[in-house]
């Protein structure tokens, strides 16, 4: 990658974004590498990841691909669990890991001392984790609490009704990422090796390391430890079923009498990563709902109104498509829900103003850079990048997409993705439906 | 290979010493005003990180008044001559920024993240802030709301209403006993005028700290701040010192607290010295990473690896001025686990004031502070925030450097004094979460008519 300097002029600010010392090189055997050089500090991070997630878990075994990913360190064929917890931790090492809906990783952040050894035992995992039975039990027993305390938070009821309801009981994303509390309990490590060996191969991986490193010097390095990974191809998406959403407003109230505010979720299906209005829907919602202060559901919702502390309204950004929500938690719902819908309908008729375009666009394009400043937002931005297939390039590319977008591609996105009056709105809290003010609802039996 | 592992682990010596200071990267001066200004240079991102921080927070409200810190912070953003009505955020946004606050029980603290290209605009804001808020009913009323929305949010999370309780039974006359966020009957009561009142008497150069961490030249910076801050004028400000006010401990304390969970949690709170104690404080930091840090912590063998009794524990030291709590949070297996795991972790308790940790544990504990600290550099916005809050609760940041020299030195024989006198069950505060019985309805809150007044 050349040096160049991309000089952005958005409505008379002048965005500078220099070149970046990121590289994208391939091994033989199909194992991307990308590398940004950042020597900073005497450290390096190195994140394995998976082109394989939580949407690829098999039928009833939910929580397969993050207890693969999690349990990736733990034992080898080499070297125990033990033996690696006691290197990592004698060392200072920090490691990672997790799994989303599109890819799962594994990481390990260490001083540059030790970057060899970190590699090491990265590779090692890679290549012949041999998840054993003792570490799937106790992994398993964390996620399995960690699953069970989420639905403790009334959030994550409402989340969960919500995506049952919008997608069906079949779709992927109406399971959880980490595991469902239902299936985490039927699995065992079998399952692990079976995922581990499917999809966590030179062709369907690909390697981020990020810090004080030379290019040539790592690839060298990596070369000698994944150069013989036997090659393979890269798994493919699954397909999903589409799935039907009636038109009109539906609504589900779940009583919580013991609570003292209620917890709203509210939308319909959005877009996927992949869709060519992604970027300007973005700008368009967080024009709507970026921030629970400086958009129009917050000036509406909390400043306004003080009906609540936070307020706001996204895409998700998915390989499959997935949904546009608004999340507001509130004593007095009902206002909430018809401030919402109100600034739904009104962002749907008529667009951003172009004042309203020009801050989402500056936000967009200054703040990206801030974002990768740190290590931890670099392996972030790069995974999305090489996982969606925008490439290396496309911290740089960003600020330009997104400098050319104008106030008409985002009324655009506003006509045909937001649906004012086809939503699926769910509702936990001390209440009862005739509370909601909702008269034009069909509604959907607790 | 593995023998090659072998010999590394066994030779490894760490000699980062004053390789780790942050210091050498360091401007710092007063104002006449009496406002601490630190520059950290740091030029591997063209990005500037400004924190603006005031020594106000929970441990200086009075009774009646919890909380008004907090308020005061929701309120400093609404009006000043420096941006329109509410437009704070947007302001900041559409120079491309990152910006908040936050309220602790030591600090309150702002920052904006920009381009190195326009962070002077910061600098403005700031200032702005410091001392030209404007507070109206219109904006205070709707306001009041906000924030008792944010106390229901906590309200309704199980494991906050565990803390919040575990700390008005650990601590007696300490304001840490305090939510930050306040009682809820202290906030339907705060005034305007009030919180007017208090942010005139802790906003203000003399009882802040201004820090630029980036990509930027001191001698650019010098100018830039004096322009901005030197005309603002500094008042002394009210002493809070409450580090002995605290009576002691005599025996065990439990809390509990039913609520809908399928999880339950248990945390154990001994007492530990503040700052003023430097060895014992800085051995409480080794103890806790001793037992609780860690795959190859003490209590994460016992709990989750050999008994299976817990699922996940960790363990560190809770005093970031005062004397304050070390904290072993656990999630047990199950509810029928929690006495079993009482007993373990009194035992391993027992066992640090007993037998002299192994060299080879305080060995990893000490690679680990070095490393985290090599990683704590990573992000020039977390240097600044480090040296803020170092500041605000300990008067010099240079405590971030010798805090980790000085807990880098404890050596055995001071971890199980610490343990001997501190880990004691009579010091002990116990906290559990566990399914409620009943679910029943809240109790009526007052309408917003009764509240406004």
């Amino acid at each position: 990658m050349k040096p160049l300097l991309t000089l952005l002029a958005a409505c008379g600010i002048l965005f500078a974004v220099p070149s970046l010392p990121v590289y994208r090189d391939s091994l033989e055997n199909g194992l991307v590498v990308l590398t940004y050089e950042d020597h900073s500090v005497p450290a390096v991070s190195m994140r394995l990841v998976s082109r394989s997630g939580a949407t690829l878990d098999p039928g009833g075994r939910s929580g397969t691909a993050n207890l693969t990913a999690r349990l990736l360190l733990d034992g080898t064929a080499f070297r125990s669990a033990e033996e690696i917890t006691e290197t990592i931790e004698f060392l200072g090492i920090r490691r990672n890991a997790g799994s989303g809906y599109d890819f799962s990783y594994s990481e390990l952040m260490t001083l540059s001392e030790y970057l060899d050894t970190a590699l090491t035992l990265l590779a090692e995992a890679a290549r012949s984790a041999s998840f054993p039975e003792s570490e799937f039990e106790r992994e398993r027993a964390l996620t399995l609490t960690r699953a069970r305390r989420d639905w403790d938070r009334p959030n994550t009821v409402v989340e969960a009704d919500f995506d049952r309801l919008l997608f069906g009981d079949q779709h992927p994303y109406t399971r959880d990422e980490c595991g469902d509390t239902a299936d985490l309990p039927g699995l065992t490590p079998d399952d692990v090796r079976s995922f581990h060996a499917a999809h966590w191969h030179p062709g369907n991986c690909f390697l981020i390391i990020v810090g004080a490193v030379e290019r040539e010097d790592l690839l060298g390095r990596v070369r000698s430890l994944f150069g013989d990974w036997p090659a393979s191809a890269r798994v493919e998406r699954p397909t999903v079923p589409g799935f039907d959403f009636p038109p009109g407003i539906r609504a589900r109230a779940i009583t919580r009498p013991e609570m003292s505010q209620s917890y709203v979720i509210m939308g319909h299906p959005g877009l996927s990563v992949f869709d060519t209005d992604l970027q300007a829907a973005r700008l368009m919602s967080f024009v709507l709902g970026g921030s629970a202060i400086a958009s129009r559901l917050g000036e509406s919702v909390r400043v306004e109104g003080g009906l609540a502390y936070d307020v706001r309204c996204w895409f998700d950004r998915l390989a499959l498509p997935g949904a546009f929500r608004a999340t507001v938690q509130t004593a007095d719902p009902a206002e909430a829900i018809r401030r919402i819908r109100y600034e739904i309908r009104r962002m749907h008729e008529s667009g951003p103003t172009e004042r309203e375009t020009e801050t989402a666009r500056n936000y967009f394009t200054g703040s990206f850079p801030l974002g990768y400043s740190s290590t931890s937002g670099k392996l972030r931005e790069l995974t999305f990048a090489e996982a969606y297939g925008f490439g290396p390039g496309w911290l740089e590319e960003f600020p330009r997409v997104i400098g050319e977008l104008t106030r008409e591609d985002l009324a655009a996105a506003a006509r045909t993705r937001l649906c004012p009056d086809d939503m699926l709105i769910v509702v936990v809290g001390p209440l009862t439906r005739d509370r909601l003010g909702l008269d034009d609802t069909a509604w959907l039996e607790e | 290979m593995k023998r090659a592992f072998f010999l590394l682990l066994c030779s490894l010596l760490f000699a980062h010493g004053a390789s780790l200071s942050i210091e050498s990267r360091i401007t710092d001066y007063e104002l006449a005003n009496g406002l601490r200004v630190v520059i950290y240079v740091d030029s591997s991102a063209p990005v500037v990180a400004t924190h603006v921080w005031y020594r106000v927070g929970g441990y200086h409200e009075p009774i009646g008044k919890t909380g008004i810190s907090h308020m005061t912070e929701h309120m400093s953003f609404k009006q000043s001559p420096a941006w329109e009505p509410d437009d704070f955020h947007g302001l900041i946004r559409r120079h491309g920024g990152r910006s908040s606050g936050f309220t602790s029980t030591w600090y309150t603290g702002y920052f904006a993240v920009f381009a190195a290209d326009r962070w002077e605009l910061a600098l403005e804001l700031e200032a702005a802030r410091m001392h030209g808020c404007v507070f109206t009913n219109e904006d205070f009323l709707p306001e009041k709301e906000v924030v008792t929305e944010e106390w229901r949010l906590r309200d309704n999370r199980a494991t906050s209403r565990l803390w919040t309780d575990f700390d008005a039974a650990a601590f007696q006359a300490n304001p840490q006993r305090n939510p930050v966020i306040g009682w809820p009957d202290d906030i339907r009561n705060y005034t305007r005028s009030a919180v007017e009142e208090w942010y005139r008497t802790w906003y203000n150069p003399a009882n802040a700290i201004l820090v630029i961490a980036g990509d930027v030249r001191p001698d650019k910076v010098k100018p830039l701040v004096a322009r901005h801050f030197d005309r603002l004028k500094g008042r002394p400000v009210p002493v809070a010192d409450f580090y002995d006010i605290e009576p002691d401990q005599r025996g065990e304390r439990r809390v509990e607290v039913r609520m809908r969970t399928t999880a339950p949690s248990l945390l154990v709170g001994y007492r530990m010295p503040g700052r003023r104690d430097t060895t014992d404080y800085h051995a409480a930091a080794v103890a806790a990473a001793v037992l609780g840090q860690g795959r190859l912590s003490r209590l994460h063998r016992r709990l989750v690896v050999e008994t299976g009794l817990a699922t996940s524990v960790s363990s560190w030291p809770r005093a970031q001025s005062d004397p304050g709590l070390l904290v072993i949070s656990v999630t047990p297996a199950d509810a029928e686990s929690i006495p079993a795991i009482e007993q373990l972790i009194a035992d391993e308790v027992a066992r640090l004031g007993r037998e002299p940790v192994a060299e080879r544990e305080l060995e990893r504990v000490r690679n680990a502070l070095a490393a985290d600290a090599v990683f704590d550099r990573d992000d020039a916005h977390r240097v600044g925030r480090l040296i803020a809050m170092y500041w605000t609760t300990t008067g010099d940041w240079r405590e971030y450097d010798r805090e980790l020299e000085r807990t880098r030195g404890i050596g055995a024989n001071e971890v199980m004094a610490f343990a001997r006198n501190w880990l004691r069950p009579e010091f002990r505060t116990i906290g559990t979460l566990l399914p409620a019985r009943d679910l029943l309805p809240r109790t009526v809150e007052r309408s917003k008519d009764e509240t406004d007044g």
